[in-house]
């Protein structure tokens, strides 16, 4: 009997210890689910990534390759009479105007870094409070906005950034590290925005006291650089530029609206 | 006899809801380890009833065996992960077949103890 008591005590204690280790067990399965995903997936989620990211390049070589087409057909149309070639002509116009064709003349290089004294921090200068003191050494998605409105201020006609070109609804942002311009993930530094106009008229709205890149030269001089450049080409806009929700208003609503501006 | 086999059962709920219940988690890291130590339990305690009813139960073999077995395979999970080789799944394997086995031979003492 002394015997048989102290296999079952014995044999209950390790019970004890397994329903616990179970227990462990189940929740440190359940918190990895939680936290983060299992390293199994993370393969099925590059690939992924690596094929819609393929899918993505042919889809936009695509537009590219339509875009041509239709203004070859464009072209072809304005051969053909003297009417048709003055709408062409209108509609090349529109499509420059558009940046739905790539354009080259004179202009303008701006470009924007990074300062290298964000990465100098003081010592005696903790790391969180360097990460709000050292904001004024990043570029930052606003001051590439601004430097395009001023662009278009001073007669930019076509203005690219990161060779991406912007039309009149193109969004720039950053994205941590990376300026999405277009939705196309471009780099952060150097950011070069390049605008085709007259180049002494561009360069002086840049260079213009209190302007736009003043506060750039208080703080790291080198954190822009103006070049003019006597012949470039900026790309074409390789998005969609399907409608979904805009439609050509009517005359009598038109005219409406163009008295009440 | 019949009332003390009940007792790992009581044992295996009462550990599962205390920690089960507890804020204690443990790091993802070890999870692996953890679910060894688990299979070696269980191995434990079938190896252990296994022995009771045949007779021939001892206090050391049991307690130490347990230790060993957890310890080795735990040591398996964590070279096997060292050299990319997962040789935790041997330790699998081998406490898996030993719990099936101890399981079928605690079937047959019971069922031959019942018609006896």
């Amino acid at each position: 009997m002394e015997h048989a008591r102290s296999w079952t005590i014995q044999i209950s204690v390790l019970s004890v210890i397994m329903g616990g280790l179970v227990a462990l067990s189940l929740k440190t399965q359940d918190r990895i689910l939680k936290d983060q995903l299992p390293d199994v997936r993370q393969g099925r989620l590059a690939r992924a990534f690596v094929e819609l990211r393929e899918d993505a390049t042919s889809l936009r070589r695509q537009v590219l390759d339509l875009q041509k087409r239709l203004r070859e057909y464009q072209l072809q149309t304005g051969s053909d009479s003297e009417k048709s070639k003055l709408l062409a002509q209108d509609l090349m116009l529109a499509n420059v105007l558009a940046g739905t064709v790539s354009v080259s003349g004179s202009g303008v290089a701006v470009t924007l870094r990074d300062s290298k004294l964000a990465e100098r921090k003081p010592n005696d200068i903790s790391e969180a409070d360097w990460r709000d003191l050292s904001e004024e050494y990043y570029i930052h998605d606003r001051d590439i906005r601004d430097v395009v409105n001023e662009l278009r201020a001073s007669g930019a006609e076509a203005i690219s950034v990161n060779d991406q070109r912007v039309t009149g609804l193109t969004p720039i942002r950053c994205v941590g590290p990376v300026v999405m311009v277009n939705d196309v993930r471009t780099a952060g530094s150097p950011v070069i925005v390049r605008a085709i106009g007259d180049p002494d008229a561009l360069l002086s709205g840049m260079m213009m006291t209190k302007g736009v890149l003043d506060a750039f030269r208080d703080v790291d001089p080198t954190m822009v650089s103006i070049d003019k450049v006597k012949s470039m080409t900026l790309p074409a806009y390789a998005g969609s530029t399907t409608l979904r929700y805009a439609k050509v208003a009517n005359e009598v609503k038109a005219n409406e609206a163009q008295r009440q501006s | 006899m019949k009332g003390q086999i009940w007792f790992p059962l009581f044992g295996v709920t009462f550990g599962f809801c205390a920690v089960y219940f507890s804020q204690y988690t443990l790091s993802p890291m070890f999870a692996p380890y953890l679910s060894i130590a688990v299979l070696a339990a269980l191995d434990a305690i079938c190896g252990g009833i296994r022995a009771a009813l045949e007779g021939k139960f001892t206090d050391g073999i049991f307690i130490t065996g347990f230790i060993i077995n957890t310890v080795l395979a735990a040591l398996l999970a964590w070279i096997g992960d060292k050299i990319g080789v997962d040789i935790v799944l041997a330790a699998v394997v081998m406490l898996g077949g030993r719990i099936f086995l101890n399981l079928s031979l605690i079937r047959r003492l019971l069922l031959t103890k019942a018609t006896s």
